[in-house]
């Protein structure tokens, strides 16, 4: 049985710090969805709902909803696949810098997949993380939870530290978020040789919007659509994975123009209440714009601006790289066709979610399935793209971060 | 303080203006740069006002604007899907500007290939350099309008000029940078040319010494980039070098490393008046994107616009910004002829203070910069190795 020990070190004299979990035992496994993990989680989501500093996080919000009890239970009927399981063992997490509160769902992850984890948490200082970290280390101080103490552990050290190397060669998973260039560096370090690893790597997103539905569509409706699509966008800055950077409009050109700017104007009032966009992040938006309006060679139709809320490349064509269309701080390309089918040959494995509004899901399916295409992971209606699930980027991740025992 | 009045030397002070103002040209359909500014040339640097200023202003940056467009097809792109049509009259605070930081991402001209006298660079913060394509008749533009500015300050002569850095600086080609080329600028000022370190950085306190016997009973020109001036004059060099009562500074290239230490521009010159003596002392504000048409800072401690130049601060909305409040700088100037740089916006935070009626005399707007915009913390989820490290 191996045992994990606290990693000495002295080269830097900044070695890893545990915020969590110093004294981890045995790595036992568990099954997925154990009793008591689901316990620490939805008594976990029940204090933060409560915890005043907490309350006032919306992405800590979110995931204190997502693990509430009612929703693991739903999960837990949704990952069940008749065949007996165990977590991996010990599984090593690479939390993501730019995105708070994807340790907790990463951790989450791996305690209802029956694992022992190491979370490596941003090296900066985040108020999310610390709230997150206190209502769990208290959970875990209480006796009904103490005995899971052992299979968590959080730890912070600066990019290049040894821990990784060390973590690495004795785990059993590894999850790396934190796209390209962090898989890239972290692949270098070994695993042992049955250790499975889930990597997330740099993803496209886009979204489809039927135009006769967005005429159709009520003031009400249109204005849960335009909020759906703030969340899915400005929330992140337009920088998650999930983020949509291009809006195709499925619909005669005609019709489509006139549903687009319904959609637009919509949007404008909420992004400018609820989006103070700083300068420096108005001068990287204009100077994107600048740079594709400086070099268009004929592709570009119009460019359209409602202040500096929100800005659109609307496209007479789209380029065989489709995925070099991006956008930071809503900065949004468009293109309108009559037929998704024209975006086949366009697809490939870097993208992952396409968010859609007045498409139906047999559509969707006979895109993504019937056209075998490479890429989309997701299709989720807008509003939902930022929403984490088990479910992530192709991967089922209680299924990847469990083994299944072969009982006959 | 020292009010403009009693700056030494300066011919341009005292002749009358008003009967030299020149004809300028009439509004014809060929727009000629080199010639509208030099009739512009003809006149004191600070001297024409609002009313004076604005319709030649307008004309030579509209002139400008259409030969961009004739002649840089990018920007005319720009131009194009920003809706601008620059046939049309507009006013100058409607004409689009390019972020600066543009010079770094696309390479602008206006001219042919062939007609590129020198291409200036400036790495500016980290990464791909900025990419100035001059022609010979901009180049030259540069030269004379730099003269005429400097010179309200320095006077007509030549001063003998002490130069606050090293002179590997500029004999070392590898290194050759911004230092080097504001050093070079600036030396078409002086004579009798000194530099005040030697090439360890250490200072040249015998060379100073001699510099000051022989020159320091008179006004002499000191040059030097602004952090090497605190650090060499202020920091390790304090209370070794006195006697220089007689010095007027220039000095430029950024306060950053000097926020960093948490000194003002005000803490900056009681400092060197206190422990060197020096009185006279003018930062300067400009882009490598808008050589010549510098901005100094005059005897009041503002940023001045000259004949050659405009500001104007926008909010985080780019709207234009009230007097006294502070935002974004967009910097106009009448020079660039052979790149689309004559409206930009920086990525500095400014505040218009008043125009036409600084206390140092000077005509024209005249305002503040506080430095470089507050860099925001971006959410998203690429990068927890690069911003971990």
């Amino acid at each position: 049985m191996p045992m994990l020990q606290p990693v000495e070190h002295s080269e830097s004299g900044s070695g890893p710090i545990f915020l969590l979990g110093n004294e981890l035992g045995q790595v036992r496994p568990r099954v997925p969805f154990d009793a008591q993990v689901l316990g620490l989680l939805a008594e976990l989501s029940a204090r933060l709902r409560k915890h005043a500093e907490a309350r006032s996080m919306p992405d800590v919000q979110t995931f204190a909803f997502w693990c509430r009890k009612a929703n693991l239970q739903k999960l837990k009927a949704a990952h069940d696949d008749h065949k007996a399981r165990l977590g991996l063992g010990l599984v090593f997490h690479v939390a993501p810098g730019n995105v708070p509160i994807n340790f907790a769902f990463s951790l989450a992850f791996g305690l209802l997949a029956g694992n022992t984890n190491v979370v490596r948490v941003p090296s900066r200082q985040m108020a999310q993380v610390d709230v997150v970290l206190s209502v769990l280390g208290d959970l875990l101080a209480e006796p009904d939870f103490a005995s899971l103490a052992e299979m968590i552990a959080l730890v912070r050290y600066p990019a290049g530290d040894a821990f990784t190397a060390d973590i690495s060669a004795r785990a059993n998973g590894r999850v790396i978020w934190g796209g390209d260039e962090t898989v890239a560096e972290i692949r270098k370090l070994p695993l042992p040789p049955r250790a499975r690893e889930v990597t997330f790597a740099d993803r496209y997103s886009f979204c489809v919007m039927d135009a006769a539905a967005m005429l159709a569509a009520d003031d009400k409706a249109l204005g849960r659509l335009a909020e759906g699509f703030y969340n899915d966008t400005y929330l992140m800055d337009q920088n998650a994975c999930s983020s949509p950077h291009l809006v195709v409009w499925k619909g005669a050109g005609k019709l489509a123009s006139v549903a687009r700017k319904r959609f637009w104007d919509r949007l404008q009032p909420i992004v400018g209440d609820r989006y103070p966009i700083p300068a420096v992040n108005a001068v990287d938006k204009y100077t994107d714009l600048l740079v594709e309006a400086a070099s268009d060679d004929g592709a570009i139709l119009n460019i359209n601006r409602w202040r500096n809320d929100i800005h659109t490349v609307e496209l007479s064509c789209l380029p065989d790289d489709l995925e070099t269309l991006r956008g930071r701080f809503g900065l949004f390309h468009e293109f309108t066709t009559m037929a998704l089918s024209d975006l086949v040959p366009l697809i490939n494995g870097r993208f992952q979610t396409l968010t859609y509004y007045g498409i139906d899901k047999a559509e969707l399916q006979d895109f993504i399935i019937g056209n075998g295409l490479t890429g989309i992971d997701r299709a989720v209606p807008i509003g939902q793209a930022l929403d984490m699930d088990t479910l992530w980027d192709g991967y089922d991740l209680i299924h990847t971060l469990s083994r299944i025992i072969d009982l006959r | 303080m020292v009010g403009r009045k009693c700056l030494p030397t300066n011919p341009e002070k005292d002749s009358t203006f008003v009967v030299t103002v020149p004809k300028f040209q009439e509004q014809t359909g060929h727009f000629d740069h080199a010639s509208e500014v030099a009739d512009l040339l003809a006149v004191a640097p600070y001297e024409l006002d609002k009313g004076q200023k604005g319709p030649v202003f307008d004309r030579i940056t509209q002139g400008l604007t259409r030969h961009h467009a004739a002649n840089c097809t990018e920007y005319a792109n720009m131009l194009r899907l920003l809706k601008f049509d620059a046939d049309e009259e507009h006013a100058l605070e409607d004409v689009p500007f390019l972020p600066a930081r543009l010079f770094k991402l696309l390479d602008l001209k206006s001219v042919a290939p062939d007609a590129v006298h020198r291409v200036l660079t400036s790495s500016g913060t980290g990464g791909q350099p900025s990419r100035i394509s001059l022609d010979a008749p901009t180049a030259a533009l540069q030269t004379r309008v730099l003269t005429r500015i400097v010179g309200d300050f320095l006077g007509k002569s030549r001063l003998p000029m002490l130069v606050i850095d090293a002179p590997s600086t500029i004999r070392d080609r590898t290194r050759f940078n911004a230092r080097a080329a504001g050093i070079m600028g600036f030396s078409m000022f002086g004579r009798n040319i000194t530099y005040a370190l030697n090439d360890d950085m250490s200072l040249d306190v015998d060379g100073v010494v001699a510099f000051l016997e022989r020159h320091g009973q008179a006004p002499f020109f000191m040059f030097g980039f602004t952090f090497m001036v605190y650090q060499h004059l202020l920091g390790a060099g304090a209370g070794r070098v006195r006697g220089l009562e007689n010095g007027i500074l220039i000095h430029g290239g950024g306060w950053k490393k000097l926020v960093d230490l948490a000194i003002d521009n005000e803490a900056f010159k009681q400092r060197l008046k206190d422990e060197t003596g020096l009185g006279r002392v003018h930062n300067y504000y400009g882009l490598v994107e808008q050589t010549g048409s510098i901005f100094m800072e005059c005897e009041a401690g503002h940023m001045h616009c000259s004949n050659f130049s405009d500001v104007m601060i926008r909010d985080a909305d780019f709207q234009l910004c009230p007097n006294g409040e502070r935002g974004l700088i967009e910097l106009v100037s009448l020079l660039p002829g052979s790149y689309p740089g004559h409206v930009l916006l920086t990525e500095d935070e400014g505040a218009v203070i008043g125009e036409d009626d600084c206390s140092c005399g000077r005509k024209g707007k005249y305002f503040q910069v506080y430095g470089r915009v507050a860099k925001a913390e971006v959410r998203g989820c690429s990068d927890a190795y690069a911003s971990a490290s």
